[in-house]
């Protein structure tokens, strides 16, 4: 069900969506294996036509609304879910005329696909070998200028003291992101970006501010003698200041076979572009993955990886030291199955965590399942307390940390996070044998 | 550590203001920062500062509390509710459907479930400001409720008291709750309670508490209202006398109805209509206060004169209950009531009955006041006063108006609109049915209006067991529809919802 309200484009097509989810806004409703369909009463004379492909899933409506997906697709969506035996399973012709729609293009953009494949004419790769050389090198060129005047501009900040960060303004931090950006260079923009919170953040702010600016002059001297390292640590190097590799792109020896569990589900970015970071955690390999999906505005997440269950997959991991990140390359099987898994103690986490920390440098965050451990609070802070009486800092909102204080009643729990060095953002909780998303 | 502390000094003042010393190490790390080039102030202070940053962010370690953890929750026994009816709690939170959170809460007690602990917490906020649903949500959140709410201040409502101690140290509204509550379930013990604290309350406060005392009030309470009744507060004392004017055999309601009866007289003449004959005496305020029996004085403002005496039977009349009446006169509360309208004082028989019966409601007197206001033309109607009369009245009274096919269906409303209980199934499918016919017969007027507005709040009331029955075979195709279609959604949505919810809290769960 969360499922599908995620699948919402805001907040209100969510509510409109879910009072729409009633048997009696609905004529003709169906479904079979491939597809969902129905008549929604509207307003109007004519009912609105809604079907969803939930191959993808995708979706389709006549009414006039330009949000995608419209409420009559979430509540139709949210209807069969609550009750999956109704409706007859013979796809009526003007939903059929759609999904056939659907399937030749597919099947044309497949041939295009296989078109483009078939006859690359040595010329043409010759030109577009080329080209990608010349893009490549232009950027190339952007990005050391942008990074020799980053190196000026922490060496100006460390000459006058970071005790002078707290008097400058916003423009002060965010001029320099700017500068990186047009550079091209957008994870170092991120990562000054988020220096400019650092000044009011209280207590220890200077020293962070220290570990962060440094954290950065080791990323811009890396990248002056990038091809004397590693390729693996070239990759690292090359993805904290922002290179992307095409997923299509990602080197075969990187995929991954296992049962994943999905931990956990965090989505940022409410109106503009949205990330969805899901977590996974193979079952077999006891390795953690991080899949990023983006969605601009009017477009939808993919409902692919629902926290809670397990997918029987192969995952392509990005090329890295401490491979986290991966794209979902091939679904075997999807089961229900709720198993709880986590590290014993914060021990275990650290350990883990330094770990990486040797092999990539720049590492932000990592999976933190933990097992047995109580939320407490002291005051205004929140603390994750495993079996050792090790207080763990959680940064979480208080309304998250309320619903992990419920879900535990004082016993013992298991906290998914994100683990940044320093603190855990919770992300969702077993308890009771039950997972709870945050 | 001292290598980072010396970064650190040089790195909040400046390379301008200190040069970066770094005290020699013989270890590993030691001997890495050996290798920076010390001739590049900043760039020095810069690398070393990467390289001491990630070897203290490698090696740090949370600290150990040596604080008890506190004391974990008691186990609860009753069954946690589905993951559906938690979706459904977190829709009406949302502001979806709110006004069907009380039905959820009394359902949720009924079949013993408790809420799912994450929604405990949207839970416990909304009690904060929805004082009448507090005892459903203290019920329906069991021990790990309580547990939460003694560690969040904004929930120590839900910390489940003596109602002895809340009470003596409650803030004012959390005692008028328990006063209420004990009031209907141990009348007794609340009076006990009130007379503990009675002489240290405020006069505001005593007026509030006596209100309350209208459920439940019994003989026992004379003394002490007898005793409020001498108040030295003028509100005080106003509250008492209708409270002591519904005991019937109270030693004021015994007094009143002395003087009520040494007045008043029911003459039927041979010809002509009954009547209630009225001797007052030249000054009846002071002539009550000899008899010690208190009123309050006419309001005197210009654009509404009420001479004295007019004043003074109004305000015995509404003491006395309506009953007394028929038992006196051996007379049907409709021959009083016209009896009445025929006296020369009759608008002091009129608002005295009417506020006598609001006070102490009488089926029959309630039903006499509606029918005689609907059918006098020169009688503003008090149609509302079916509020006052009981469900199961209500219930037959309604199935009554609808019963003959030629009655217009909005003259039905008032009843159905007061009917704010569980409608029978008879009655909702009744209902629904006119409604249907109304709108098939496609002869929109004005008055529909109301009905097409009431249609929200019968969905609330309407058997939800009847769902598919009730939400289908709409006139769709009528020539009114689209002016209907709008009203008949707000009927089906919330009805469609009240039947899920029943179904989720009340089927067994299948998962886990």
């Amino acid at each position: 069900m969360e499922q599908i309200i995620a699948l919402a484009p805001d907040a209100a097509s969510a509510k409109a969506g879910r009072s729409l989810a009633t048997a009696s806004k609905w004529q003709n409703v169906g479904h079979d294996e491939r597809a969902v369909w129905g008549e929604c009463q509207g307003s109007g004379a004519k009912p609105y036509q809604t079907v969803i492909d939930l191959s993808e899933p995708a979706f389709k409506c006549s009414c006039p609304s330009r949000k995608f997906p419209c409420k009559h697709a979430l509540g139709l969506f949210l209807l069969i879910a609550n009750q999956p035996a109704a409706g007859n399973t013979t796809v009526p012709a003007w939903a059929a005329e759609w999904l056939g729609k659907r399937d030749s293009q597919a099947q044309r953009r497949t041939e295009a696909a296989k078109k483009a494949d078939e006859e690359p004419d040595e010329a043409t790769l010759a030109r577009r070998a080329s080209q990608r050389a010349k893009r490549t090198l232009d950027r190339e060129a952007k990005v050391v200028a942008g990074l020799k005047e980053l190196e000026l501009w922490l060496r100006d900040l460390l000459r006058h003291g970071l005790a002078s960060a707290q008097t400058r303004s916003f423009d002060y931090w965010e001029q320099m992101a700017a500068r990186l950006i047009d550079a091209q260079a957008p994870g170092v923009a991120r990562r000054v970006r988020d220096l400019s919170y650092l000044p009011q953040s209280g207590d220890g702010w200077i020293e962070q501010l220290l570990s962060k600016v440094s954290s950065l002059f080791l990323l811009l001297k890396a990248y002056e003698r990038i091809e004397t390292l590693s390729v693996a640590t070239q990759a690292d190097v090359r993805s904290a200041i922002g290179w992307s590799i095409k997923e299509d792109e990602l080197p075969e020896e990187n995929v991954v076979s296992d049962e994943w569990l999905v931990l956990g589900q965090r989505t940022t970015g409410e109106e503009g572009l949205r990330v969805r970071r899901t977590w996974l955690w193979g079952q077999n390999t006891a390795k953690g993955a991080l899949v990023l999906e983006f969605a601009a505005p009017g477009q939808h997440l993919a409902l692919d990886l629902v926290p809670g269950t397990t997918v029987e997959a192969e995952l392509n991991f990005y090329p890295s030291n401490y491979p986290l990140r991966a794209v979902l390359k091939k679904r075997v099987n999807t089961n229900l199955s709720l198993k709880e898994i986590g590290y014993p103690t914060s021990e275990h986490l650290l350990i883990t965590y330094a770990e990486g920390l040797a092999l990539n440098p720049w590492l932000e965050a990592i999976p933190a399942p933990l097992q047995t451990v109580v939320p407490v609070h002291r005051g205004e802070k929140w603390f994750a307390k495993d079996s050792n009486a090790r207080l763990l800092s959680l940064r979480s909102d208080p309304a998250s940390a309320w619903k992990l204080l419920a879900l535990s009643g004082g016993y013992p729990i298991t906290i998914f996070g994100e683990w940044n060095g320093r603190s855990l953002l919770p992300i969702s909780a077993w308890a009771d044998g039950r997972h709870i998303e945050l | 550590m001292q290598l980072w502390d010396d970064i650190l000094a040089t790195a909040v003042v400046g390379t301008d203001q200190r040069e970066l010393q770094l005290a020699a190490r013989e270890d590993e790390l030691g001997r890495l920062l050996t290798q920076i080039d010390n001739s590049d102030r900043e760039g020095s202070l810069l690398s070393a500062a990467s390289v001491v940053a990630l070897y203290r962010s490698a090696g740090a370690a949370p600290p150990v509390d040596s604080h008890q953890l506190p004391e974990a929750s008691a186990q609860d026994e009753a069954d946690r509710a589905s993951a559906e009816s938690g979706q459904h709690l977190a829709l009406m939170l949302d502001g979806e459907f709110r006004e069907v959170l009380p039905e959820w809460l009394a359902a949720m007690n009924r079949a013993r479930r408790r809420v799912p602990e994450e929604h405990l917490p949207a839970l416990l906020d909304h009690g904060r400001s929805e004082l009448s649903l507090r005892r459903a949500i203290i019920d329906v959140s069991g021990q790990r409720g309580e547990w939460l709410a003694v560690q969040n201040p904004d929930w120590y409502y839900a910390i489940r008291r003596d109602d002895k101690d809340v009470w003596e140290t409650g803030n004012r509204e959390e005692r008028l709750l328990v006063l209420e509550k004990l009031r209907i379930t141990d009348p007794t013990k609340a009076r006990e309670f009130l007379v503990t604290t009675w002489p240290q309350e405020s006069a505001k406060d005593r007026v509030v508490f006596l209100e309350k005392f209208a459920a439940g009030v019994n003989s026992g309470d004379e003394p002490f209202l007898n005793e409020a009744l001498h108040d030295r507060s003028v509100e005080v004392r106003r509250a008492a006398r209708p409270l002591l004017a519904s005991l019937p055999n109270s030693e004021f309601s015994r007094r009143l109805k002395q003087l009520a009866n040494q007045i008043l007289s029911f003459k039927k003449p041979l010809i002509g209509k009954a009547r209630i004959e009225v001797t007052l005496p030249e000054d009846p305020i002071a002539w009550l206060k000899a008899n010690d029996i208190e009123i309050d004085s006419p309001p005197r403002n210009a654009t509404q004169s009420v001479g004295p005496k007019a004043w003074a039977l109004k305000e015995m009349i509404s003491l006395v209950p309506v009953t007394y009446w028929n038992e006196l006169w051996k007379k049907t509360p409709l021959e009083i009531i016209r009896a009445g309208d025929e006296s020369e004082w009759r608008e002091s028989f009129a608002l005295g009955f009417l506020a006598a019966a609001r006070r102490d409601p009488d089926p029959g007197w309630i039903e006499a006041l509606v029918f005689f206001t609907a059918t006098d033309p020169k009688q503003p109607p008090l149609i509302e006063l079916v509020a006052y009369l009981p469900a199961a009245r209500l219930e037959a009274l309604s199935l009554d108006a609808l019963k003959s096919e030629s009655a217009e269906l909005h003259s039905a409303l008032p009843l159905l609109l007061a009917h704010r209980n569980p409608w029978s199934d008879q009655l909702s499918r009744a209902v629904v049915k006119r409604i249907k016919k109304r709108i098939s017969e496609s002869k929109d007027n004005v008055a529909d209006w109301q009905t097409k507005t009431s249609l929200k709040q019968f969905a609330r009331y309407v058997s939800p067991a009847l769902y598919d029955e009730l939400a289908s075979g709409w006139p769709t195709q009528s020539e009114s529809w689209s002016s209907w279609s709008k009203g008949v959604d707000a009927f089906q949505s919330p009805l469609a919802f009240r039947r899920d919810m029943h179904r989720a809290i009340n089927e067994k769960e299948q998962n886990s």
